[in-house]
């Protein structure tokens, strides 16, 4: 019993039951993915404005800024279809449904997490991979690139809102808190990090993982570096290190009963 | 690893549980909420005060209690979701709280306000799912759930949306659900809540053949105190966080009965009827409904001065419902209960 | 104030008060809103200082104003489509059956309580991060009040074009594609980011010929940059607009509930 692989096997079955289960409402699941993906190639008018204008943002090109979308909408979408409930865990520790988690043989982080499917998602990494090939110059190797940097940037996704989702299990109400970390980073990532410097900067690269969900991935696909990828590598592997770390605490917690908001 | 002889080890041992709760204070308002963050007061509340028993494999007991009285705290420290301050329980031979997911796989569950069905999809695919999440092997699962489908008669509704099921047909799925992993010890709680006549003699005949073929223990609560008469034959108390009895069903009839139903018509119509130890439930005229502390005034006792005021036409001399007799020890309390008669 | 104006104004404050209920959810539009402030004044600094960037008549500093008024606007209005969904839905908007103008109007007042509050919080927030970020904009009192005005039309002229769109729940199962698609058009057509002076001119010519364009970008603009040629153009033009959606749903209620009454509801 246990194991990365049993885990994985888990992951994937409960994403194909969401699936199958999603597709019973076929109007509902095609119009939320085409809608998604309408939404998300809509952003790119903006840049397509300004870049009538201008050739480049210190250093960031149309491309460039067309690939940071991509990355952004397959991790995002990535996240939220295969883990859906990650945008609410605080909610779900808050209001103790991790009970109904805790009384099953499974890790109840991940099984909570997997328990719903966000389908929209779908749409956001359609998005991403249409993108990429559509507009930007795209090879085998670039693509393959594209796949292995959006996973990374998914996993620190998905560990970041794991990170804020568990500050619910110290102050109680956190899903607001949750919510505007999670909006920040996404807000952020819409924009290249030339226009950003000082704190802001450092910010981006640390309590609100910017950098390593976007720029980082995005400067990797414009030239690759065996040094800043393992760099993205090693941030994953802290975050997802963090984030069980945070979790496993918190849960101890509320296995005392003692939360804010305790249902006794 | 657990190896276990007949008789060995018991399906559950507590000694001692005591939990205590730590409820942050906070006044209201602005000034309360800081004042809440810079030095929280906090108060100790006891949820569950030292209790100690054992449950035998294939038991099927009552574990009932008024509200607030500590049963759901005893309840989520024996399926390990709360950890005691103090004190030690076993379940199947593990510590509930320190191998939780490995005990997870052997009890089941069925809690009132959480549904184990997906709602918008036919419970067959929340079986097939929850044989994934329990790892039970293919011809394993496909035996099983063709004996639990027959069993509970869900054939006819597998396929239907739950949203779309009766409340007993909903509960008949949740039940089984709760033993497609082939649990040794199954939690109930509130099993029959909501449910007609017809669908609560369903379910509680299901559980019995259950536990009956397969020797599974049965935990239950229920405010339902027909469920306890039917199916336990142990029941336990709970009030205010202590064990405050714990008894066999026929037991509990009676050696705690102490308070008796006359229904009595009188020749004549008397004004009033007044006497120590005696309440009168309800006066009309010639017909009086009272109910006699047998405690403070015999039966005798009761008769004879009825018979000083009138003539009696006709009498009826009744046990209470044992809801009564459940209440009645709620109220008395620990002492005065254990203290017995 | 006659007895019918007393309590449209009534029902204004009532809901007002309502939704000060819902102050989580508007602190996180305010972080959004602020959020948003900050990432355009570093964008526009930067791009003030690229070659080849420029917008006739607005420099970084007129673009960040620009931005909080549009946004002001954009995050400013408030929602009732899904009240209004559930009314036709369950037939409650049946009550006003012999009284159009009287649901349209009690609808209309309900927003404005929210919306004036929501637009008070939002110039203020967004004037404070503004004025931190990249100071004052030339502006004075008349142009203010100007401004205000068209403001006050656009509110209105978005509150019509929702209502139309609402009231298509007589007949559509789901109404919520429609207000999403009027989102992202409010975002293209609007000019919620950029005034049409960036956009290429055929663009902006499409764009001004559309409703959506006197919700954002002309009282927007008009804030940023006061001409009375284009106050004048651009109120007359809300007015008509206000005219013709005003008439659209009228028609639209009366049908809808028509087919209410045919169709028991």
């Amino acid at each position: 019993m246990g194991g990365a692989a049993w885990e994985a096997g888990f992951v994937w079955e409960h994403f194909k039951f969401n699936l199958a289960s999603a597709m019973e409402y076929k109007w509902s699941f095609v119009s939320q993915v085409v809608f998604m993906v309408l939404n998300d190639f809509l952003l790119l008018f903006f840049w397509w404005l300004i870049f009538g204008k201008v050739q480049d943002i210190g250093g960031w090109t149309f491309a460039d800024v067309i690939a940071m979308h991509a990355v952004l909408a397959a991790a995002y979408g990535l996240s939220v279809s295969v883990f859906g409930n990650v945008n609410r865990l605080a909610r779900i520790i808050a209001e103790g449904q991790l009970d109904y988690y805790l009384l099953l043989p499974r890790n109840p982080l991940l099984h909570a997490l997997v328990s719903r499917s966000d389908i929209s998602g779908l749409g956001d990494a359609a998005f991403g991979l249409a993108a990429l090939c559509l507009f930007t110059p795209v090879t085998w190797g670039r693509l393959a690139l594209f796949i292995a940097v959006s996973v990374a940037a998914c996993t620190v996704y998905t560990c970041f809102a794991v990170i804020t989702g568990s500050i619910a299990f110290f102050i109680g109400n956190a899903q607001t808190i949750s919510l505007q970390l999670l909006g920040a980073l996404i807000t952020f990532g819409g924009y290249p990090d030339s226009i950003f410097k000082g704190l802001v900067r450092a910010v981006l690269y640390s309590v609100v993982p910017v950098g390593f969900v976007v720029y980082l991935p995005v400067s990797l696909l414009r030239n690759f570096s065996a040094a800043r990828f393992s760099g993205l590598l090693a941030f994953t592997v802290a975050m997802v290190w963090a984030a069980r770390c945070l979790f496993a605490v918190g849960l101890r917690r509320y296995e005392s009963g003692n939360l804010v908001s305790a249902k006794i | 690893m657990l190896m276990r002889q007949v008789g060995d080890v018991r399906a559950i041992e507590v000694s001692g549980l005591t939990k205590v709760f730590e409820v942050r204070e906070k006044s209201p308002g602005l000034a309360g909420s800081v004042r809440a963050i810079v030095s929280p007061s906090v108060r100790e509340v006891q949820a569950v005060n030292g209790i100690s028993f054992q449950v035998d494999e294939g038991e099927m007991l009552a574990f009932i209690g008024p509200n607030g009285a500590g049963k759901s705290t005893t309840i989520k420290m024996l399926t390990g979701i709360l950890y005691p301050t103090q004190g030690r329980a076993t379940v199947l031979g593990v510590t509930p709280w320190e191998d939780r997911q490995r005990l997870a796989g052997r009890i089941g569950c069925v809690f009132g306000q959480r549904s184990q069905l997906w709602y918008h999809l036919p419970p067959c695919d929340t079986f097939e799912l929850l044989a994934h999440v329990y790892d039970i092997p293919k011809p394993v699962y496909c035996d099983r759930l063709n004996m639990l489908v027959d069993r509970f008669e869900l054939g006819e509704f597998m396929r239907t949306p739950v949203r779309k099921l009766s409340l007993g047909q909903r509960m008949r799925c949740e039940i089984a659900a709760s033993l497609l992993h082939g649990p040794r010890v199954l939690f109930l709680d509130e099993p029959t809540i909501g449910l007609d006549v017809v669908a609560k003699r369903a379910i509680r005949e299901l559980i019995r053949q259950m536990n009956r073929e397969e020797g599974v223990t049965v935990f239950l609560t229920s405010h339902d105190v027909g469920d306890m008469e039917e199916l336990c034959r142990r029941v336990m108390i709970i009030s205010h966080g202590e064990l405050i009895l714990d008894t066999s069903v026929s037991a509990l009839r009676r050696d705690y009965l102490r308070f008796k139903i006359v229904r009595v018509r009188l020749a004549d119509a008397i004004d009033r009827f007044e006497m120590r130890g005696v309440t009168v439930a309800k006066h009309k005229q010639t017909n009086l409904k009272l109910s006699v502390d047998t405690d403070v005034a015999s039966i005798d006792d009761v008769l004879t001065e009825l018979m000083r005021h009138a003539r009696i036409a006709d009498i009826t001399i009744a046990d209470p419902p044992t809801e009564q007799v459940i209440a009645d020890i709620y109220g008395r309390g620990a002492s005065e209960a254990l203290g017995g008669r | 104030m006659s007895g019918v104006t007393a309590k449209y104004f009534h029902v204004a404050r009532v809901s007002m008060r309502a939704r000060t209920a819902y102050l989580a959810d508007f602190l996180l539009g305010s972080v959004f809103y602020a959020l948003i402030l900050y990432v355009f004044v570093q964008l526009w600094s930067v791009l003030g200082r690229t070659r080849g960037f420029a917008v006739e008549g607005f420099g970084p500093r007129e673009l960040v104003w620009y931005l909080m008024a549009s946004e002001a606007i954009m995050l400013g209005r408030a929602r009732f489509e899904q009240e209004t969904d559930e009314e036709v839905k369950t037939g409650a908007i049946a009550y006003y059956l012999n009284k159009p103008y009287r649901y349209v109007l009690f609808k209309l007042a309900s927003y404005w309580g929210e919306t004036a509050l929501k637009m008070a919080l939002n110039i203020a927030i967004g004037a404070t991060v503004a004025l931190l970020a990249v100071g004052p904009i030339r502006v004075n009192a008349a142009h203010l009040l100007a401004a205000l005005a068209c403001a006050a039309m656009a509110l209105t002229l978005n509150f019509l074009i929702s209502m139309a769109l609402s009231l298509s729940a007589f007949w559509v199962e789901d109404t919520a594609p429609f207000f999403w698609i009027y989102g992202k058009l409010l975002f293209v057509l609007g000019g919620l980011f950029a005034p049409m002076e960036v956009y290429p001119d055929a663009l902006a010519r499409v764009a001004r010929a559309t409703p959506l364009n006197y919700v954002l970008y002309a009282p927007a603009r008009l804030f940023v940059q006061f001409d009375m040629d284009f106050f004048m153009s651009a109120l007359m033009m809300q007015a008509v607009w206000i005219a013709a959606l005003s008439l659209l749903v009228m028609a639209l209620y009366s049908m809808g509930v028509k087919r209410l009454n045919v169709n028991g509801g």
